[in-house]
């Protein structure tokens, strides 16, 4: 592993210099949208009438499934905050070279992202210049429009669900989680066991566009921490996954569970992606609170509400609240 | 107040860039944005808030007329009424769409609040709202200006 040599700051002052340069209508550094859960670096109007937006990424470790999603999230925010016709970029500073299982990852985001680039500082100034220049003149990717309009329809109708009675008590502070995941794992298996109605299955695959945009044989597929199976054929399965979440330190976490509830909402046949309709229905069990900044504490939740989940606490009284609900 | 002075920045470098930003009325609306994001730096709180009021309910009132009037002009579509107001503007895009597009339910509620918040303070004598209330009202009027400007022309 190669140590980091250049700050994100200087990484950034960097961009600034390259795209001021290019004398554009308007430029604003750090924006500020509030519903996104991560800010783009830059807003661009190169001319009016065009908006350009430049997420950058200096991560502190290699890629993984987890920061790729998360990443891919805020692509799907800032589509549906500003619309399909933002052409959205993305450079991914890493302090690594890129290994040949990252390249998964970057195909995905290569795919997903109107225009995207890694500098892992062997050709350093190539990728950042590369990038400022073919935003400029690099059109949306007009094959995804219809992704992002079904989502923004998705996503209006679920946020009418949310309620901030409802769910007052994840925004707690106080709730703080001192269990472990695998320990609350093992404790929804035992509430698991008792109900004898229900079949159970662990680590329950669903497929979604993913693998199909990242170029991916079709075993590689979401995983949950449970699926709830009624026995009934016309029962609907529930797919369940246990996060511990905390006021600080959850934010990648949520921002790869948004991306996760929104491809499983759709899937791939054809070459195109479709809607699934009310197929998957994730459950997100939560120890902890999912408190948002203190100016608007509900964000984290009105966002996981509006792509799909419906939030419990992880105790094993609710896992039983989710089995009886209508499954 | 940093964070909303950032907020303003950025819807008006959002609605430069959107698809509605190259219409003349539209540019009027650019501007009336910049005097909002002025009025921010007026040292008195009564007048300070009043004209916080005075510019976002001009800027949002006269960026929906000009899509409904814009939409009116569409082949098939119903005639205008003879001048928008905020509620007969919400009320034609709720009926007609712009583009197929139309306010999500949360911001139509956004919208008739805005409605009612702004009658309140230019109509009635030495009314002012606090800063928690201005604070509500900008945002409303900031999120309708946001999901209206994503509407295709």
């Amino acid at each position: 592993m190669r140590e980091r040599t250049t700050s994100r700051r200087e990484v950034i002052s960097g961009i600034e210099r390259e795209i001021a340069r290019m004398r554009h209508y308007s430029i604003q550094k750090n924006p500020y949208f509030p519903d996104l859960l991560n800010q783009p670096d830059f807003l661009v109007v190169p001319e009016m009438g065009r908006l350009i937006a430049l997420f950058v990424y200096t991560p502190h470790q290699r890629l993984s499934w987890r920061s790729t999603l998360a990443i891919a999230e805020d692509l799907f925010e800032i589509k549906l905050a500003t619309g399909e016709s933002t052409l959205t970029a993305g450079l991914l500073f890493s302090s690594f070279p890129i290994s040949h299982n990252e390249s998964v990852y970057l195909d995905l985001l290569n795919n997903l992202f109107d225009v995207f680039a890694v500098d892992d500082q062997n050709g350093e100034t190539q990728a950042r210049s590369w990038v400022v220049g073919r935003m400029t003149e690099a059109e949306p990717k007009a094959d995804l429009f219809q992704l992002w309009r079904l989502e923004r329809e998705r996503v209006t109708r679920n946020v009418v669900r949310f309620d901030e009675q409802k769910y007052i008590e994840f925004v707690d502070e106080r709730m703080r989680s001192e269990t472990t995941k695998a320990a609350l794992i093992r404790e929804m298996e035992d509430t698991l066991m008792t109900e004898p109605g229900i079949e159970a299955i662990e680590q329950f695959p669903v497929r979604s566009p993913k693998e199909a945009l990242a170029g991916l044989p079709e075993r590689n597929v979401f995983r949950f921490d449970f699926g709830l199976r009624a026995p009934r054929p016309e029962g609907r399965t529930k797919v369940v996954d246990v996060a511990v979440l905390d006021r600080y330190g959850s934010r990648e976490k949520i921002r790869y569970l948004m991306t996760k509830a929104r491809f499983v909402s759709y899937d791939f046949a054809d070459a195109r992606l479709f809607y699934r309709g009310d197929g998957v229905s994730p459950v997100l069990m939560i120890a902890g609170n999912v408190a948002g900044p203190s100016h608007d504490p509900y964000r984290y939740v009105k966002a996981l509400v509006s792509v799909g989940w419906e939030l419990e606490h992880a105790y094993p009284e609710a896992l039983r609240k989710v089995i009886h609900a209508d499954i | 107040m940093q964070t909303f002075k950032k907020e303003i920045e950025t819807i008006l470098t959002h609605l430069a860039g959107s698809k509605w930003a190259t219409h003349g009325g539209v540019q009027e609306v650019l501007k009336e944005y910049g005097h909002l994001e002025g009025a921010a730096r007026t040292p008195t709180q009564t007048r300070r808030v009043s004209l916080q009021i005075f510019h976002a309910s001009r800027a949002i009132d006269s960026f929906l007329a000009h899509l409904a009037t814009h939409e009116s002009k569409k082949p098939g579509k119903p005639a205008p009424p003879a001048y928008f107001t905020l509620g007969s503007s919400l009320s034609y895009i709720k009926t007609n769409s712009i583009g197929g597009s139309r306010f999500s339910p949360t911001t139509e509620l956004d919208i008739q609040a805005i409605t009612k918040d702004r009658n309140k303070y230019l109509h009635v004598a030495n009314v002012f709202p606090a800063d928690v209330e201005i604070r509500r009202f900008l945002i409303r009027t900031t999120t309708a200006l946001r999901e209206a400007a994503i509407f295709p022309p």
